[in-house]
């Protein structure tokens, strides 16, 4: 703790070995929250070096009565929704359509796949989708607010939120029943 | 019920998640580290700089003002000529004679009298060696009065067009150049006459004092002082130099007063329009009205000033200037959150609701370069009175303002990208001079300045101009003076 008030003190002051090492503390983790964000690793690295520089930028803000890691996560998660939302690629792709009923909710398999598996899945949704689900699974925003972030209403994110799950739950039907009939064949 | 297990299971899972970046990410991102550190750097040095030079021209200034009458003293002191025979035998003017005989040599032009007019009791400085005073005034005033009291005993010579010298007086031990009454021999002289002397004749020690009211008429005094030692004085080639070369004075200016941010009349007009409501076609146009109240706004800045000619001066500086406005908020909302501010999408930490929970303070941080024209407004010397007029351009260092969301949502938010950083202003006020016999004169009065530039940019529905009224204080802190010939 007293380390990490040093790196943020020194970070502060311009110091350019204590923002390494507060980069290399956090680089990974936060990379994986590009990665799931976008449709590859390059676009993942552009928006884990801009919100970095954020990260430097407005350190002067952050209130130590929260975790670091935490705060961080909250801008990559901003930044990289504002880069989908420049990128004309990913911003054609974001089309929210009104629903006009709602899915029903398939039956949930069991999840035995591995992290770097489930989020190779997710980035392979639809960006509209991909979106709307990384927030209310993973980040565990409710629908009201993933509504105001996208500019939505509340019913589409919960729609496409449906949508995005049933897709998902069905490939890891798919992956596994891959798996299990790999494994019989040797 | 839901069943949240897979979310649940998905969460632990991605909670986890890592991936490493490839250098290159950080190599980027340590490039614009350190121009961002170097542009940071380049500010500290400039503001550091600026403070070193103001510091170094203020204590340059306290050091020359006095070597310069040091100098004046021991010379003064040492040679100042008292005898009878000073008479200047190339002076076409006869000597004025004086009730005990002691002589004032003059040359004069065109004479004029005038009795009437005022003279400001100067400030004295006395050379201690010396026992009976001849005392020499020098007077910035327009007109001298003759015969008033309070001049007995004393030359003027007034910086302005005209002035009187008398003969002197000798009363005992005592001997003063004296300002002569109309019935006896005086003369009036115009500065742009031909040259003049003066001497003061004692045959014991004569004491010189010098009335001194402003740090530049001393540099004059020193010209005469000096040619005294010569056996003349040659008043009228000093103040022509005088008037050619002015005097720079250098300053601090503190503002204080209410601030506000408020539509233009034709902005206003037009947001009333569509405050009204949804359009007839249905789409969702409808502004909600939003308005910032005035608050405490102040300002710091240094400032130079160059006269033009005697009324007319030239102000030039630097300001910053904190200008804030109070929105009624209602609740604060924390977390990423993507609004449409009309022009694109930004991304906000914090933002408020609609309401009248609490006051916010907006606040508006200018750095700015004014440049003014001060016209002093009355002939008078004891309480000068200033018309100033001027532009300040300067530009918008931050502002955490609060602005609408253009969406319906109504959501107060902060984004630096909707400011125009570039703001022109257009000042104006009036000053009273205070202490002017002072070296560290202080100016007061009140003083309005008005944005000519919106605070906000056009695609928003609220463009907002800042002003400013209030007191604004201006204290001289020292004076360069042009160097002497």
């Amino acid at each position: 703790m007293t380390d990490q008030r040093q790196i943020i003190k020194d970070c502060l002051r311009g110091k350019i070995i204590a923002q390494r090492a507060l980069y290399e503390a956090y680089a990974e983790p936060m990379m994986g929250v590009c990665y799931r964000y976008t449709k590859s690793v390059q676009d993942a690295e552009d928006v884990l070096q801009e919100g970095f520089m954020r990260v430097f930028t407005h350190l002067h803000q952050f209130r130590e009565e929260g975790e670091l890691g935490g705060w961080i996560r909250r801008i990559m998660v901003n930044t990289s929704i504002n880069y989908l939302k420049k990128n004309i690629h990913y911003r054609n792709e974001m089309v929210f359509t009104e629903p006009s009923m709602h899915p029903v909710l398939e039956a949930t398999p069991e999840i035995t796949l591995q992290a770097k598996e489930i989020a190779s899945l997710i980035r392979q949704l639809p960006t509209g989708y991909q979106t709307v689900f990384n927030l209310h699974a993973v980040e565990g925003y409710t629908h009201v607010e993933i509504g105001k972030i996208l500019g939505i209403s509340e019913n589409t994110s919960r729609s496409q939120y449906m949508r995005a799950r049933n897709l998902l739950c069905d490939w890891i039907k798919k992956w596994d029943e891959n798996t299990k009939s790999e494994n019989y064949a040797r | 019920m839901p069943d949240n297990t897979f979310e649940n299971k998905l969460n632990q899972q991605m909670g986890d998640f890592r991936f490493t970046p490839s250098e290159a990410v950080w190599q980027k991102l340590e490039t614009d580290l350190r121009k961002r550190n170097k542009r940071r750097w380049a500010i500290i040095w400039f503001i550091s700089g600026l403070v070193v030079l103001s510091a170094g021209l203020y204590f340059y200034s306290q050091l020359t003002i006095p070597e310069a009458f040091n100098s004046i003293t021991q010379n003064s002191g040492k040679s100042i000529n008292t005898e009878n025979n000073t008479a200047d035998g190339n002076n076409s003017t006869p000597p004025l004679k004086g009730n005990n005989n002691d002589e004032v040599y003059a040359r004069n032009g065109q004479s004029s009298t005038e009795e009437t007019g005022t003279t400001v009791k100067p400030e004295t400085l006395k050379i201690p060696e010396l026992k009976n005073q001849s005392e020499i005034t020098v007077n910035q005033q327009q007109k001298i009065d003759k015969q008033g009291k309070s001049q007995k005993g004393k030359i003027e010579i007034a910086q302005s067009d005209e002035y009187n010298v008398a003969e002197s007086e000798k009363t005992g031990e005592k001997t003063k150049l004296t300002a002569d009454t109309k019935d006896t021999d005086s003369e009036n002289f115009k500065r742009k006459s031909a040259p003049q002397k003066v001497f003061g004749k004692d045959s014991a020690n004569p004491a010189i004092t010098m009335h001194n009211d402003d740090p530049a008429v001393s540099s004059l005094l020193i010209g005469g002082l000096q040619n005294v030692n010569d056996s003349a004085i040659s008043t009228r080639n000093e103040l022509k130099i005088e008037t050619k070369k002015r005097a720079i004075t250098f300053g601090v200016r503190i503002d204080a007063g209410r601030s506000a941010n408020s539509e233009s009349a034709f902005e206003q007009s037009k947001s009333a329009d569509l405050s009204t409501g949804p359009t007839s076609g249905g789409s969702p146009s409808y502004v909600y009205p939003y308005s910032q109240e005035p608050s405490f706004g102040w300002s710091l800045g240094i400032w130079m000033r160059k006269p033009l000619n005697p009324r007319i001066s030239l102000l030039a500086g630097l300001a910053y200037q904190q200008y804030r406005t109070k929105t009624s908020v209602g609740t604060q909302g924390q977390g990423g959150l993507v609004l449409n501010n009309g022009v694109r999408d930004v991304m906000v930490d914090q933002y408020y609701s609609q309401g009248n929970l609490e006051t916010y303070q907006n606040r508006y941080h200018l750095l700015s370069l004014p440049v003014e024209i001060a016209i002093q407004l009355n002939k008078g010397s004891k309480l000068p009175i200033s018309w100033q007029l001027g532009l300040a351009p300067g530009w918008m260092i931050s502002s955490n303002s609060l602005f609408k969301a253009k969406d319906s949502s109504g959501i107060l938010y902060s984004d630096k990208g909707m400011f125009n950083r570039f703001q022109l202003g257009l000042q104006t006020g009036f000053s009273f001079r205070l202490f002017r016999n002072s070296r560290n004169a202080l100016e007061l009065g009140p003083v309005f300045q008005y944005m000519l530039t919106p605070a906000f940019k056009n695609q928003i529905n609220y463009k907002g101009h800042l002003s400013f009224a209030g007191l604004r204080a201006d204290w001289t802190l020292f004076t360069l003076k042009p160097r002497q010939r």
